[in-house]
């Protein structure tokens, strides 16, 4: 595709989509990514279909995916001509024939399933959404097209900006000025780490060897986070756009998705993403004529939650065993198959084509001086709406839970948030003034992390809270290093033990040192941060912990408190890691 | 469901395996071992050893190697999975609210423990420590590729008597 022809395929995008906005008859959006599937939107779709045939009406049902609102999946939008779009809630097969009757047949836009209309002012009893707690605070850049185009169409990408940052550096930038923007942005890596993505790329750049590669991580496998997911099964070219303008920046020709296998819907709208861009030739030789090639591979992971690690993630692409690595040499210099390589995170590349359509100084405008530009978090627990929010960076954490969240069920009074999942630690009540972004939450012991937050109410025990994130991480520890592997064996048993109410006093500061130990010696990011669940239980719940082990007593009325039935084992065995801290314990006492 | 077979190590064993190799022509073998290893599980329901062994012998990757990758990653079997598959989500939304509860009314009422087969052939067990990114359904249950959520025991234990038969072509 010459610039010619791609500027006239853009307009004529851009003028069939004005009829999506400007409908002549009723247009339907339904929502198809996997809560929505789960909740039962493939069979609302048919029966939106079979409602229209049989009451004659004539209108345009559009597929979308994962505006955010995923407490009320299954979701459907009307839009008549002559009034605003509606969102509705829980749309199931049952409910979908009456609210069709209703609006489109009998004209009652049926407040009493409405969340919200897209109008400055109240539309026949139903709020605007602006004015929505879930909205209000919203900054929606990465989810803007999330619940308006189809996910498995280029042209609706194309209509909405879409490849407009890709024309724009390819035609008019060179790869310098490319990482000279991204830097200037400071994109921050939304992985977790949070590493500047523009000085990554620029010591890909500028290494020597040559090919080098992009791996693009959505393996995601952490137990509270979904954010990644949503980006790909709602804007997968968004993702694909980022991709190409890294390559283009480090100069790279081929970059690969490694999808974690849980997200086979993700997977499959990627492959057809990197399908359309072929076809269209975004993708391929010679893209836009420039002389600049790309190819991307998508790659399915295998279920192993470790493998999400950076260096790991190569070996899983390698067809190797997905362990982390000894650094360095870091995968800038030595990655894939042995050449300079950079691994970025789905929300930090989706971020890519807004930097680069907006500029710099827009990016740097949003979020906080450390840390700017949005964030997309996941919420879930005991919340209201419990799904997806996109805030800028520096947003409290009140504001994140109670307004964009919805606050606690109804019944419940919020007790903690676990921040930075699984990895993460717990923020009591009395901190919620802290602010989301890069380093804030750490003072308190916790982490914003990829931003997948746990709310818990009164009926959470947070001795099972560290409990939990102790056996996830037992489970997943790759075994590579001894303190992570039999350190969090070790820990799991005390708390075996503290959950069936033979735990001692002890155990406490058992359980703080050999978090210690697990920290410092630990090769990766699982093993280092596998103890901060624990410690932060420790520092804002101790009463608790104190009265499981002192009282034999579980607060919140979760653990079993008594010996398991059948059980073979003994009341008290010391495991040998916690003999060996107890001895050098003893030796530096005595020295 | 007809979609998998029962590896006898047949000649048409071995040709479906070589088919679906030849999917892979011209690409990087070490790149396509994972995904071919889905394939082959796909069909069979877990990676028999013979299947390993003609990727082995056609793409020179020592057997170890192929074994080493199996064992690592969870999704491999080395062994038959039931016909029915059940994942019980304790992922972090599921867990708290009545995972571990459901896994033990499932545990009770197949009689087997996570990770395990019924002696029939019929149910494997699993326990999901990711998410299935639909918390808003917690707690839940995955039962051949579909979410049933939220669920009590006892609606988990009339699930498991009266599985809803696959119809072909269905999302989800
Ligand atoms: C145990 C473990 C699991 C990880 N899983 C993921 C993951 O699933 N996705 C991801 O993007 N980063 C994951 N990371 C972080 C990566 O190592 C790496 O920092 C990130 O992919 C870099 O991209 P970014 O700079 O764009 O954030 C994980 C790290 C550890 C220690
Ligand atoms: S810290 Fe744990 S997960 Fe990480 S490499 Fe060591 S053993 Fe493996
Ligand atoms: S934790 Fe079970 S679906 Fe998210």
């Amino acid at each position: 595709m010459t610039p010619g022809q791609w500027r006239e395929y853009q307009r004529q995008a851009k003028e069939r989509w004005r009829s999506v906005l400007e409908p002549k008859e009723p247009v339907i959006w339904v929502s198809t990514d996997s809560g929505a599937l789960a909740s039962g939107a493939a069979r609302t779709l048919d029966a939106i279909e079979s409602t229209l045939r049989r009451l004659g009406v004539s209108a345009t049902v559009r597929k979308t995916a994962a505006f955010g609102t995923t407490w009320l999946e299954p979701v459907v939008d009307i839009q008549k001509p002559g009034a605003p779009r509606i969102t509705y809630g829980g749309v199931t097969a049952d409910v979908a024939p009456e609210l069709l009757e209703s609006w489109l047949v009998r004209d009652d836009p049926r407040p009493d399933l409405a969340f919200a209309s897209f109008s400055d002012e109240p539309y026949r009893g139903i709020a605007p959404l602006k004015d929505t707690d879930w909205w209000r605070l919203q900054r929606r850049v990465l989810l803007g097209r999330c619940g308006w185009i189809d996910p498995d169409s280029i042209e609706d990408y194309v209509a909405n900006d879409g490849y407009a940052a890709l024309a724009r550096c390819l035609l008019e930038m060179t790869p310098e000025q490319v990482v000279e923007e991204v830097k200037e942005a400071n994109v921050r890596g939304r992985g977790g780490a949070g590493f500047p993505a523009g000085i990554k790329w620029e010591s890909a750049a500028s290494a020597a060897n040559n090919p080098k590669f992009i791996i693009v991580n959505a393996h995601e496998g952490e137990p509270n986070v979904f954010k990644d997911r949503r980006l790909l099964e709602g804007d997968p070219h968004q993702l694909l756009e980022g991709l190409i303008i890294a390559g283009y920046a480090v100069g790279s020709p081929r970059g690969y998705v490694y999808i974690g296998s849980e997200y086979p819907l993700a997977f499959e709208r990627t492959v057809r993403a990197v399908r359309q861009a072929e076809e269209l030739g975004l993708l391929g030789e010679n893209i836009l004529g420039t002389g600049f090639g790309f190819e991307v591979r998508v790659v399915p992971g295998a279920g192993a939650y470790i493998s999400g690690e950076a260096s790991a993630a190569i070996y899983g692409i390698q067809g190797e065993r997905g362990m982390p690595r000894t650094k360095p040499p870091r995968s800038a210099e030595a990655g894939l198959w042995g050449m300079p390589t950079v691994v970025n995170n789905v929300e930090t590349l989706s971020n890519m084509p807004h930097v680069i359509n907006n500029g710099a100084k827009w990016f740097t405008s949003l979020g906080t001086e450390k840390s700017p530009g949005t964030k997309v978090f996941s919420l879930a627990g005991d919340i209201k709406y419990v799904g997806m929010a996109e805030l800028e960076m520096g947003c409290t954490m009140r504001d994140l839970l109670f307004v964009a969240g919805g606050g606690m069920r109804d019944g419940s009074r919020f007790r903690a948030v676990l921040a930075g999942g699984i990895s993460g630690g717990l923020i009591p009540e009395d901190k919620l003034e802290l602010t989301n972004e890069f380093g804030t939450l750490e003072a308190e012991g916790s982490m914003m992390g990829s931003g997948g937050y746990e709310i818990y109410d009164e009926g959470t025990c947070m001795v099972d809270v560290a409990y939990y994130c102790t056996r996830f991480n037992r489970d997943e520890s790759c075994g590579k290093c001894v303190p992570c592997r039999i350190g969090t064996s070790s820990q799991l048993e005390m708390f075996e033990r503290i959950r069936h109410g033979q735990g001692r006093e002890s155990d406490i500061a058992r359980l703080a040192r050999s978090s210690e130990d697990i920290i410092a010696y630990s090769l990766c990011g699982l093993g280092q941060a596998a103890p901060v669940p624990i410690l932060s239980m420790i520092r804002h719940f101790e009463d608790e912990l104190i009265a499981h082990v002192r009282d034999k007593r579980c607060p919140a009325g979760v653990c079993p408190m008594r010996p398991e039935e059948g059980s073979r084992q003994a009341p008290f065995t010391m495991t040998a890691l916690e003999r060996a801290a107890e001895e050098r314990a003893e030796t530096v006492g005595t020295r | 469901m007809s979609l998998t077979d029962t590896w006898t190590g047949s000649e048409a064993d071995a040709a479906r395996v070589s088919a679906v190799l030849d999917g892979f022509e011209g690409a990087d073998p070490m790149e396509s071992l994972v995904p071919a290893l889905h394939r082959i599980q796909e069909h069979y329901r877990y990676v028999p050893e013979g299947a390993a062994r003609i990727i082995s012998d056609r793409w020179h990757i020592p057997m170890t190697d192929i074994f080493a990758v199996v064992t690592f990653y969870s999704d491999f079997r080395t062994e038959p999975a039931g016909r029915n598959m059940l994942w019980v989500c304790e992922g972090a939304a599921c867990y708290f609210m009545g995972g571990p509860e459901l896994g033990r009314a499932a545990r009770e009422h197949l009689e087997i423990g996570y990770g395990e087969t019924t002696p029939d052939g019929e149910w494997t067990l699993k326990r999901a420590d990711f998410c299935f990114g639909a918390c808003h359904l917690a707690p839940l249950v995955e039962l051949n590729h579909e979410i049933h959520g939220p669920l009590t025991e006892d609606e988990l234990r009339s699930l498991v008597d009266n599985p809803p038969q696959h119809q072909e072509g269905s999302e989800g």
